[in-house]
């Protein structure tokens, strides 16, 4: 009877201890982003989103400042949003990040700077982010933010396409195959990079 | 041992019929909710819900698309072939003589829900590494659009495709098994006992 009641006493410890632990504002954010996406609520979950901003949940900052960029649930406002995104890359916001990389890349709600994108890219590659590392390996080949440059290219799109990166898989049979800039044709690369593009390795 | 095994053959087409035209719509709607709320609460971070969509289950994460974070990940949940546990614990337990028939069938079917919610977090947190890793696995599809997550480690990613395998290779069978192994214990106590008496007799 001493077993059970310690049991017991056990469960509801470790119960009290999942429930304490729990982010409560991953939760309201959680409730918020059910609510945009199963009942297309837009103004509601972004009074929701507003809220948890404000009390400076970064994933709530984020999705405002999407809400805000495509003006969906809010008056659309990209420069609002681009300044949100700007604080929450600085603070190593990976979606805020990826998203400001590729509106600085294409200069959409932003004046376009190629510097800049490669810049977040390369930092969000060294993190490990796969596509973030195909964007570097490809804007190191294109020469857009950076001198053009195959060699430092390849380790890239390699780390990429190690990270099961299709385009990158691609991009490497590619550039193996036909021997493009600069690189020597290489079969035995061009066969382990299609093996793996089709999920063989 | 023969009247026990010739009575699993013959029950086991009924019970699994019964699950299959009753049991899983009785079954499915609970063990929805408990996996919904222990998801919800257990795996927040990337976990918003688990909602039913014409006649379909699906885990709603809060992994935006990397080329639309507007979009979010989904991930469908096959509840059903999970609760294939059910008609293997009733077959073991019914065709098992001299036993509380009714007492064990009522406990294993309450024991098995929590260890069936325990194989879909196990496979549900797979399915999110894979979302967010992208490398295939057994007879997992390519995926080709990537999530604004950083990858898993390499070893936190194996021990996910272990739990994958463990909810739907080895626990769907193995815990009734244990269930009713648990539930028979006295009996097997008793065969042991026997088995070392006339080991001893024809040692001597």
């Amino acid at each position: 009877m001493t077993g059970v009641w310690r049991l017991i006493r056990l469960s509801v410890l470790c119960l009290a201890l999942i429930l304490g632990g729990c982010d409560r504002q991953r939760l309201a954010y959680n409730r918020a982003l059910a609510l945009y996406h199963q009942q297309n609520n837009d103004t509601a979950a972004a009074v929701q989103f507003a809220t948890l901003a404000q009390q400076g949940y970064p994933p709530a900052q984020f999705r405002l400042g999407l809400m805000e960029f495509y003006g969906l649930g809010v008056a659309q406002q990209p420069s609002v949003a681009i300044s949100r995104f700007q604080k929450l890359a600085a603070q190593n916001h990976l979606p805020a990040s990826y998203f400001l990389a590729g509106c600085y890349l294409e200069g959409v709600g932003i004046k376009k700077d190629e510097t800049a994108a490669f810049q977040l890219y390369l930092q969000l590659a060294r993190l490990g982010f796969v596509p973030a590392q195909y964007r570097v390996g490809l804007m190191q080949i294109q020469g857009k933010g950076i001198d053009p440059n195959a060699q430092q290219a390849i380790p890239w799109l390699k780390k990429a396409a190690k990270g099961g990166h299709h385009q990158a898989q691609k991009k490497l049979i590619s550039i193996y195959t036909k021997g493009l800039l600069g690189i020597p044709k290489d079969n035995s690369q061009a066969q382990y990079w299609r093996h793996r593009l089709v999920g063989r390795r | 041992m023969l009247r026990f095994a010739l009575g699993v053959l013959l029950l086991a087409p009924l019970t699994f019929a019964f699950w299959w035209w009753l049991w899983m719509d009785i079954s499915l709607p609970l063990l929805w909710r408990m996996a919904d709320l222990s998801a919800r609460w257990l795996q927040a971070s990337h976990v918003v819900e688990i909602q039913y969509q014409g006649g379909k289950y699906f885990l709603l994460t809060s992994l935006e698309a990397a080329e639309n974070p507007l979009q979010i990940g989904l991930i469908s949940v096959p509840f059903q072939r999970f609760t294939a546990s059910f008609p293997l614990l009733w077959a073991l337990l019914l065709a098992t003589p001299r036993s509380e028939r009714f007492f064990n069938m009522v406990f294993g079917t309450m024991a098995l829900f929590p260890i069936i919610v325990l194989m879909v977090l196990l496979y549900l947190q797979f399915q999110i590494g894979y979302l967010i890793n992208q490398q295939s696995f057994g007879t997992e599809p390519i995926l080709t659009g990537y999530y604004l997550a950083l990858p898993y480690s390499q070893n936190a990613y194996y021990a996910m495709r272990v739990g994958r395998n463990m909810a739907l290779l080895v626990l769907p069978m193995a815990s009734p098994m244990l269930l009713w192994m648990l539930f028979n214990l006295n009996h097997f106590r008793t065969l042991q006992t026997e088995q070392t008496a006339h080991d001893k007799a024809n040692t001597s």
